[in-house]
């Protein structure tokens, strides 16, 4: 036991030093945030208490009901967020790899890293439970039998989240032998979110307008869903009939959650843990001839982008706010529209912009493909962190990056180029996918395809540039871990806002324009966007002059 | 070759890390470079490969000036840093093949190299994996490799048989001298002076920044006759000496 409460104070101190430089400090400013945080939180149950009181829809809801639904809200909130904190110190810690040489048994270790997961996991709760429990308690008038459950509930409702949660954990990393290596797992625990997201949304979009309306049948879904955390029904018992045998058996249950936890540690978890440690590739070794035939001359610009865009993809960090991102944004952003609400659209304004007749077809062809390439083009450049991280990434290796025989210009041109190259399938790529939709459907003209996609793109060198020249500014060479230089900082803010209103604005201007330009003449409309693109092409000329000037500049000062 | 001409590198008005420092580390010669931490070793080397500015002074690597044309001179040497910790998510044989494509090393002369260099360093069936899955030593071969593989003629390395295994250490030292005896200049930064007493040619000497000794062994232990090569150095950059 000495030896469990001893770790688990050396752990703790070791993490309060790792975000010590970060965070110390931060510490004392945010106690003032959380008190009025909880503050607000009460004053919000108080007001929901007495909302609910008052029998809102001409049904009161009991307090039994309530507590269920926010117990069990505490105790799924817990687990889902265990699960990744976890995995996280389970398996993924970097002090697994000295505490798993120490002489401490398999059942300490995770007994230790339950403590430390279990402290934050309890304030979790706390937020949730503890302002309930006074403001709904005061606004019902509850009685101390009340206050004495949610007391109980705040210990053993995540006790219980927790057990099962690190239980399921150590069984899935025992079980599935891939969890050998790191980033397959994370890969993988990526792919897993996304799918759950997508059936969230799915779930959310197929609730019927019955289920949405009868308060009744609601009432009977939170009680069926709430018994998946067995522990909430005696706990109501408890609240209702001060049933000691039920307040025991919800001890038991939980205790229970926690004691499989701990022998399924005891057999599994050093075993898994140590499989972790021991990560390694397992890749075909080359013979001669494969050695010859992957060793190929290439231009050590298309090289160097090759060399960047493999690291990127094989890191992480990198692969999910570089790769995933950008390529799952339109998907992110329009698939909960189209789940939720389905596609629908008037059918007067789509007939009209089908129309050649129409002068609104006209102004559209001009419009669309301007807005989509517009916002595509900024707002795919704000999370292009491959071009924001461009010098950063090289860290510990940008000694090497100065010593290569290559001028600065060219390693410059080869990480422009990477970050290019990605933004365009994401972004060029996709407004050239949509305009012809659209031009299929009829809605603008084959014209409005080759303007938008080239508006696009230069639109998108622009911004590669600028978010070039910021890396090379904001340059982070010392970093320990590589998720500190996934962000892109005011630039992004800067795009994703030109991105949102910028666009509505210019769009609404050039349709002003195309308006006036509308009753002389379609050529004219033409013209105008040739001028636009020969606009935005000699923008873009100057810019790439000043990114290399400019860059190389700062690199010889570095 | 390499020459260096009154080399002076600032870091603030108190603190000259390298100061009017003039040596040359010959052709056909290996050059050890040694001197207690901080000294200005690493300074000195990352002036001569170009990844500090010098403030005052000149370097030459084969006759051609650093600081005017820093991309020939640069193809003129292979420089091996003291960490090892580079291009982790590379595998082993991308690495060597980005640096390939970077010296402009045509694919016979490579693929030659990366078969006959990772057999005789044992990391031939390793080539496939990423560096990230090597041990220190591993890395430390791999990296000597991406960095020779363009034939330089002068190499640059600091601590290099640092994490070595005894083979792999052997190995390296006998390439150092095969490279030497071909008329080619190595120069090597170390703390280990066994190492340089065996293996060096020329030792240069520096603390606090000057220059205190450059010559053979033979020349510096006839300045201290009766005394072993520990001692010598214990006496050169001892602070008694001052």
């Amino acid at each position: 036991m000495n030896k469990i409460l001893l770790l688990t104070k050396v752990l703790r101190k070791c993490e309060k030093g790792d975000n010590a430089g970060n965070n110390n400090q931060n510490g004392d400013a945010q106690l003032p945030v959380l008190i009025t945080l909880a503050i607000a939180l009460i004053l919000g149950m108080y007001l929901l208490g007495k909302y609910f009181a008052s029998a809102p829809f001409g049904f009161e809801f009991s307090r039994s009901l309530v507590c269920s639904f926010v117990y069990f809200l505490a105790g799924t909130t817990v687990f889902m967020w265990s699960l990744i904190r976890f995995v996280n110190r389970l398996f993924m810690s970097s002090d697994l790899s000295v505490l798993t040489t120490m002489p401490f048994s398999s059942s300490q270790l995770a007994t230790v890293k339950f403590i430390n997961t279990a402290g934050f996991l309890y304030i979790v709760a706390g937020f949730i439970i503890v302002p309930f429990c006074v403001g709904y308690g005061i606004a019902s008038n509850a009685p101390i039998s009340f206050y004495l459950t949610s007391l109980i509930a705040f210990v053993i409702v995540p006790l219980f989240s927790l057990g099962i949660a690190g239980t399921l954990i150590i069984i899935f990393f025992s079980i599935f032998r891939f969890a050998r290596n790191k980033d397959l797992i994370t890969f993988i625990g990526m792919g897993i979110s996304f799918a759950f997201m997508i059936l969230v949304m799915f779930l959310n979009s197929t609730s019927t307008d019955e289920l949405k309306n009868s308060l009744e049948t609601i009432i009977n879904a939170i009680m069926k869903v709430v018994s998946i955390i067995p522990v909430i029904p005696f706990l109501i018992k408890f609240s209702e009939n001060f049933d000691v045998l039920s307040l025991l058996i919800a001890i038991l249950i939980s205790s229970a959650s926690f004691l499989l936890y701990y022998i399924v540690a005891k057999f599994l978890y050093l075993k898994s843990a140590l499989s972790i440690v021991a990560t390694s590739s397992s890749a075909k070794k080359l013979s001669d001839s494969d050695v010859q035939s992957v060793s190929k001359r290439n231009s050590a610009v298309k090289s160097y982008a090759k060399k960047d865009l493999i690291m990127v993809r094989r890191t992480p960090a990198y692969l999910i706010n570089g790769f995933v991102i950008p390529f799952l944004w339109p998907v992110l952003m329009f698939l909960p529209m189209i789940l939720q609400n389905g596609v629908s659209a008037d059918n007067s304004f789509i007939d009209a912009m089908r129309n050649t007749d129409s002068p609104v077809h006209l102004l559209y062809s001009m419009i669309v493909p301007f807005v989509v390439a517009m916002f595509s083009a900024f707002f795919v450049s704000g999370i292009n962190i491959i071009a924001f991280s461009s010098i950063s990434r090289e860290g510990k290796s940008f000694v090497y990056m100065k010593n290569l025989p290559m001028s600065y210009k060219d390693q410059i041109k080869a990480k422009r180029n990477a970050s290019l190259s990605v933004v365009f399938i994401t972004s060029t790529v996709y407004t050239f996918i949509i305009l012809t939709v659209m031009c299929i459907l009829g809605c603008v003209s084959w014209l409005s395809i080759i303007f938008g996609t080239v508006l696009n793109f230069l639109l998108l060198i622009i911004c590669t540039d600028f978010s070039i020249i910021s890396s090379v500014k904001r340059a982070n060479i010392s970093w320990e871990n590589e998720t500190e230089i996934t962000k892109g900082g005011v630039l992004t803010g800067v795009y994703v806002g030109i991105a949102l209103i910028g666009t509505v604005i210019c769009g609404a201007i050039i349709g002003l324009l195309a308006f006036f330009v509308l009753n002389m003449s379609a050529v004219l409309i033409i013209v105008f966007c040739v001028l636009l693109v020969a606009l935005c092409a000699f923008v873009t000329y100057r810019t790439e002059k000043r990114m290399y000037r400019r860059t190389t500049e700062l690199l010889k000062e570095m | 070759m390499i020459e260096v001409k009154n080399l002076t590198k600032k870091f603030s008005k108190n603190f000259i890390a390298v100061n009017d420092t003039s040596w040359v580390a010959p052709d056909g010669a290996i050059t050890g470079f040694i001197g207690p931490n901080g000294a200005g070793k690493t300074t000195t080397l990352s002036m001569i490969t170009g990844s500090l500015k010098p403030d005052n002074g000149e370097i030459l690597l084969n006759g051609i000036d650093i600081m005017k044309k820093p991309i020939e001179a640069k193809m003129q040497f292979g420089f091996v840093s003291d960490s090892p910790d580079h291009f982790l998510r590379l595998k082993g044989i991308e690495y060597l093949n980005f640096m390939a494509d970077v010296y402009g090393v045509d694919t016979k002369t490579r693929t030659d190299f990366i078969e006959n260099y990772s057999k005789r360093f044992g990391l031939f069936d390793a080539l496939n994996n990423t560096i990230l899955s090597y041990s220190h030593g591993m890395r430390q071969k791999m990296m000597v490799l991406g960095c020779l593989i363009h034939n330089p003629k002068i190499w640059l390395l600091d601590e290099p048989l640092l994490g070595l295994d005894p083979q792999s250490a052997f190995e390296l030292k006998q390439m150092m001298r095969e490279h030497c005896d071909k008329g080619n200049s190595v120069l090597f930064s170390t703390h280990v002076l066994e190492v340089a007493e065996k293996l060096c040619d020329r030792i240069i000497i520096i603390k606090h920044g000057v220059i205190q000794f450059t010559g053979t062994l033979t020349e510096l232990k006839d300045q201290y006759p009766g005394e072993d090569l520990e001692n010598i150095f214990l006496k050169i950059t001892g602070d008694n000496n001052e």
